[in-house]
């Protein structure tokens, strides 16, 4: 039975053979996941499609500069986080950060508990708990959320330690549970 | 369990994409593929690279800086005097004579 092209596979024929059949099977197996993730920094679809589209065509672009050492998936993130910041800085976003996460840090995360408030939450709610999450904690959360990256690879697309990433979803993940908590959750 | 957490999460997250975001895309791909590729070439950048170095080169072998003149008395006086030399030229003895009639009329 013949395994599945991996990622890397995918975009080394890309890049090596011009291949724009893998190049599209990329395309649709990470364009919804980038939208979310761009939706956190951007806090608007449109431009958040936008910044996809940006990313991929950066991607088409500069196949010839992939590493074939490095996986596609931390390349791609890569990308499309520097391109939001890129456009950040353009058109800064305002919002509000969470003041209260210092004494939430020793606050232990059930994390079955927190599915279910989550689950039961408005996706207004979610978002509007997500989106006053600080810079940092926020793409940490989505690149943790929108696919399988380890903590070494998320580390490496916001440049921090595992560690350090791993805290900042931690922090996401309690405020999450404090604020959707409320009147209706434990 | 970690993978259904990102499950509740990704489904509470996602927002409704645009109808015409694969079109739209594949729109923007095109026109990348199409772009005239002037200086994709090393053969470009080279003859490119080598006609500016010549254009640079003929205009600073070109360029005089200008020198200051200092005013030669000893040849001015020597060109004056090679002038009237040879506006004399035609000129005979006698003519040079103011004694004579021609200029007794004054």
């Amino acid at each position: 039975m013949k395994m599945p092209l991996t990622d890397n596979q995918l975009m080394q024929m890309f890049a090596d053979h011009d291949d724009d059949v893998a190049f599209e099977r990329l395309y649709h197996k990470y364009k919804d996941a980038l939208i979310r993730f761009s939706y956190g920094y951007t806090f608007n679809q449109a431009r958040a499609e936008e910044i996809a589209h940006d990313t991929f065509l950066k991607v088409y672009r500069y196949k010839k500069k992939y590493d074939p050492e490095k996986t596609f998936r931390t390349w791609l993130w890569t990308i499309c986080k520097n391109t939001n910041l890129d456009a950040l800085d353009k058109n800064p976003v305002r919002r509000e950060e969470s003041l209260d996460q210092i004494h939430l840090d020793i606050v232990d995360v059930d994390e079955d508990a927190l599915t279910k408030l989550i689950s039961v939450a408005t996706k207004e709610e979610i978002a509007e708990v997500i989106n006053t999450l600080p810079l940092s904690q926020r793409e940490a959360l989505n690149l943790w959320m929108n696919d399988d990256l380890s903590f070494d690879e998320i580390g490496t697309i916001l440049e921090k330690s595992p560690q350090a990433c791993k805290n900042l979803v931690h922090r996401a993940k309690v405020i999450l549970k404090t604020k959707l908590g409320g009147p209706r959750g434990q | 369990m970690d993978s259904e957490l990102k499950k509740a999460l990704i489904n509470k997250t996602q927002n409704q994409k645009s109808p015409d975001f694969d079109a739209a895309f594949f729109e923007k791909l095109e026109k990348v593929k199409n772009r005239p590729k002037v200086f994709s070439g090393w053969l470009t950048w080279a003859i490119s690279g080598c006609a500016t170095l010549c254009v640079l080169f003929i205009a600073v072998t070109s360029y005089n800086t200008p020198v200051k003149r200092t005013f030669n008395h000893s040849e001015y006086i020597n060109s004056a005097i090679e002038i009237q030399n040879s506006l004399n030229e035609d000129v005979s003895v006698d003519d040079l004579d103011l004694t004579s009639k021609e200029y007794d009329e004054i």
